[in-house]
């Protein structure tokens, strides 16, 4: 087991100061933190099995040169052999270019060997050969499929073509090869120096850390809460620092752009990246997500469109609010216009009826997400890493008012924007 | 004068799959409720019997089909979870959502159960003949259709041939007026709602007609010949409806386990491993499909599956066939309204209001030789069909 992967404890002294701090009617909660990183236990009485979230905040974007595809090989090695773990039922890893997460969902006798496994890179190095193996047969299956190359040209876009961050998630076959045992504990040891999250959501009465659970942790989202200062979240004036560094009015950048790549392929793909203003708290950044995705997906749904999605990205110079879109080639003009115009799409609504309603959507929509053990340590994880703070979803939702996402919308950066496909209106500016 | 309902506004912690009933009374529907926790949601699941006539098989499955799109839009003008499901024993409703929005949820629990428009039965009816005729212009659609009549205890919740063209307006109406009476559902909630305001959400829910229409006697339709195919290849399957007497733990992993076996099976022919409820308990069957020439190995294979099923029972795929089972429950289980629907369904069969502990705890100690036992038990009880 790797040193710094153990003892995630909090001295219950510490955890008694941090709840003297708390102020009665906060609605966040600061996790304990060692120099390990956060740990946090919640109780859930309805819950029948346990979700342990391990999620650390270095991505593909810190492979070493030469060696990319290695966190993702990596993250698979770890999930092959987390679920021969007896009493595991099931392993899900989410791996991009900043962030490494393993949900493990287990019964709660199996709780403790899959939070040790966990934190192994013996275990880990067990399903190596397997990944490996299996990440050379994909390359024969996606070699001809254009969604690396978009993945790759859109990276580019946002993050500068040649920038770590642009390179390839899964690597190449190239570089797959030169990945061994060695490289893989080398970059496992490599990940516990960045800021972790460990978090367990699991029923009562099945061993919870009690250092990682004191009483002013919320056992859910919307119990009592505590809030107490966490210096390496918060800057020197109290003001919610960004994880990269960017200071509040910074963007990830600040000039629109444009790609158009013509390929003789059936559909055309569409990425589009807002940059986020980084004061823009999580659940109005959140909500916009949803609204937008409500825009992408209408019911009944748009004919031509084959798949759509909205998700935040973190880049190193800030967060990007990415939309992608697939569409049959006949729509990807007006697909491309509607998107670029969205943050001038979204006003503040005639109606408080409408409002009411969507933001009552949204709350549904963040709540019902919550209420599953395995969904919701992954949310307090990431939470942890982004802010240090576990939010009170349910409290947040509420305080959310009419103007706020149009405000958010309107205070998105300049996009940038990939078109991939065959150009079918002539807008590829090249002879 | 009626009597008040009874009623119980704690919500004590305590074991998540067992159910307590909270209220019952008359005119109102039985009230049990699952331990929450603490959370900011609640769901509820409305169940209500069904018992068709064999000429009304099939306008269950109907009323379930215009529920779910009676209630489509007022969902997703929520964003709230929502289900509906055509079960063995009746129609289950179920929605899931902030516990902010109790009315609402409660309001959409209402629109499901209501009163059908007859003017859209017939859409659903075409809709289920077509997945009929889809099974009958197909070899292993035939097998598989012959198989589940044959075996069917009651009327079969999907229809047969020979009901679902009778389903008229009147007939699915009928139904409806005749089952959906307040006082034979349950409702299972789990959340934070205290049980008056649940009572108070209920009333005038399902039908208010006091004249309960008489339910219908009478020869059952006559099912017609299924019609010829032009097939090259042959199919078979055979079905065993013996484990309706034992305990519900054994079926699955018998199941599991029956499924290796077709899966592992020497040969050159294709073969699955099916599962359903019968009307009164699972019925495992096996299906399969070969060339002429090589029928002969399929037969020989479903023949032989009861004692390769056995063998495998004997050896590490027993353990393997529990933890599947596990796996699959506790998944399920874990989502709230899976929860739910699998206590709900445990209780809506008579198991009681601790089946699905029992269950998990029966699973934990279940045998190799109560397994083989149960085998031993369905020999010599095959339903054969075959198409060629």
């Amino acid at each position: 087991m790797n040193a710094r992967g153990r003892g995630h404890r909090l001295p219950l002294s510490l955890v008694v100061a941090l709840m003297v701090l708390c102020g009665p009617g906060s609605v966040s909660a600061q996790s304990p933190r060692t120099a390990d990183g956060h740990r946090v236990d919640l109780v859930d009485s309805a819950s029948v099995l346990v979700a342990t979230t391990l999620s650390i905040s270095s991505g593909t974007a810190d492979d070493p040169l030469r060696s990319e595809g290695l966190t993702f090989i990596l993250a698979e090695a770890h999930r092959i052999s987390l679920e021969d773990v007896p009493g595991v039922l099931r392993v899900e890893t989410h791996v991009d270019r900043s962030t490494l997460t393993w949900t493990v969902l287990s019964t709660p006798a199996a709780a403790d060997a899959a939070l040790r496994s966990l934190q192994s890179a013996d275990v880990m190095l067990r399903g190596l050969p397997t990944a490996i193996e299996e990440a050379r047969r994909r390359f024969v299956f996606t070699a001809t499929t254009p969604t690396a190359e978009v993945e790759a040209e859109a990276a580019g876009l946002f993050a500068g073509f040649g920038s770590p961050w642009s390179r390839p998630l899964r690597g190449t076959p190239e570089t797959v090869s030169t990945i061994d045992a060695r490289a893989a504990r080398d970059r496992w040891t490599d990940l516990f120096e960045h800021e972790t999250a460990l978090v367990r959501v699991a029923p009562p009465d099945t061993g919870l850390d009690p250092a990682a659970s004191p009483d002013g942790i919320p056992p859910t989202s919307n119990a009592d809460t505590v809030d107490t200062v966490l210096p390496s979240a918060r800057d020197s004036t109290g003001a919610d620092a960004d994880p990269f560094g960017a200071t509040a009015t910074e963007f990830a950048w600040s000039t629109p752009d444009r790609l158009r790549i013509t390929r003789d392929v059936t559909n055309v793909w569409i990425v589009a990246g807002f940059p986020i203003p980084s004061d823009l708290d999580r659940t109005t950044r959140d909500h916009l997500l949803h609204r937008i995705g409500e825009i992408l997906d209408p019911v009944p749904g748009d004919p031509g469109t084959i798949g759509a999605g909205a998700e935040v990205i973190h880049l190193p110079a800030g967060d990007v609010l990415v939309v992608r879109l697939t569409t049959l080639p006949f729509a990807a003009a007006r697909w491309e216009e509607r998107i670029r115009s969205l943050p001038s799409g979204i006003t503040p609504p005639f109606d408080p009826e409408f409002f009411r309603w969507e933001r009552r959507r949204f709350r549904a929509h963040l709540l019902l997400q919550d209420a599953s053990a395995g969904p919701r340590s992954r949310r307090v994880a990431r939470d942890l890493l982004e802010t240090g703070a576990v939010r009170a979803l349910e409290e947040e939702a509420w305080e959310l008012a009419p103007d706020d996402l149009a405000d958010a919308a309107g205070r998105l950066g300049p996009p940038r924007i990939l078109v991939f496909g065959p150009d079918v209106d002539g807008d590829d500016p090249r002879p | 004068m009626a009597e008040a309902p009874r009623t119980d506004t704690t919500g004590l912690p305590g074991d998540p799959l067992v159910a307590t009933p909270v209220a019952e009374g008359p005119g109102t529907p039985r009230i049990l409720r699952l331990p929450h926790g603490d959370g900011p949601i609640v769901a509820l699941r409305m169940f209500v019997p069904v018992d068709e006539t064999p000429a009304e098989a099939g306008g269950g499955w109907i009323l379930a089909r215009l529920a779910e799109r009676r209630i489509a839009e007022a969902a997703r003008r929520l964003g709230a979870d929502v289900a509906v499901r055509r079960t063995p024993d009746g129609v289950s409703y179920s929605v899931a959502g902030p516990r902010t929005d109790f009315d609402y949820l409660a309001y959409i629990l209402r629109l499901a159960t209501s009163q059908p428009d007859p003017s859209f039965v017939g859409d659903a009816r075409r809709e289920l003949q077509t997945a009929l005729d889809g099974l009958l212009e197909t070899g292993p659609g035939q097998v598989e259709l012959a198989l589940r009549l044959r075996t069917a205890v009651g009327a079969p919740i999907a229809g047969t041939p020979g009901s679902v063209p009778g389903l008229s307006a009147a007939a699915v109406l009928d139904l409806w007026s005749r089952t959906h009476r307040s006082d034979r559902m349950t409702l299972l909630v789990s959340g934070s709602v205290a049980t008056p305001l649940l009572l108070a959400s209920l009333t005038e829910i399902g039908a208010a007609d006091p004249v309960v229409p008489v339910r219908p006697s009478g020869p059952p339709p006559v099912q017609p010949a299924p019609p010829d195919l032009q097939l090259i290849r042959r199919f078979t399957g055979r079905a065993w409806s013996g484990l309706r007497d034992m305990d519900p733990v054994v079926a699955p992993v018998l199941a599991r386990l029956a499924a290796e076996a077709v899966r592992t099976a020497p040969g050159d022919f294709e073969a699955r491993l099916l599962l359903w409820n019968g009307g009164s308990g699972p019925v495992l069957a096996a299906t399969g499909v070969a060339f002429p020439a090589r029928f002969a190995e399929l037969d020989a294979a479903l023949d032989g599956l009861l004692s390769k099923t056995a063998d495998l029972a004997r050896g590490d795929a027993f353990t393997r066939a529990v933890e599947e089972v596990r796996r699959e429950w506790l998944l399920e289980l874990a989502d709230p309204l899976g929860r739910l629907h699998i206590v709900g369904s445990a209780i809506d069969g008579g198991e009681g209001f601790d089946a699905v502990r029992r269950r998990l705890d029966a699973l934990d100690s279940l045998s190799p030789a109560r397994v083989i036992e149960a085998i031993e038990g369905l020999r010599g009880t095959a339903t054969r069909v075959t198409v060629r």
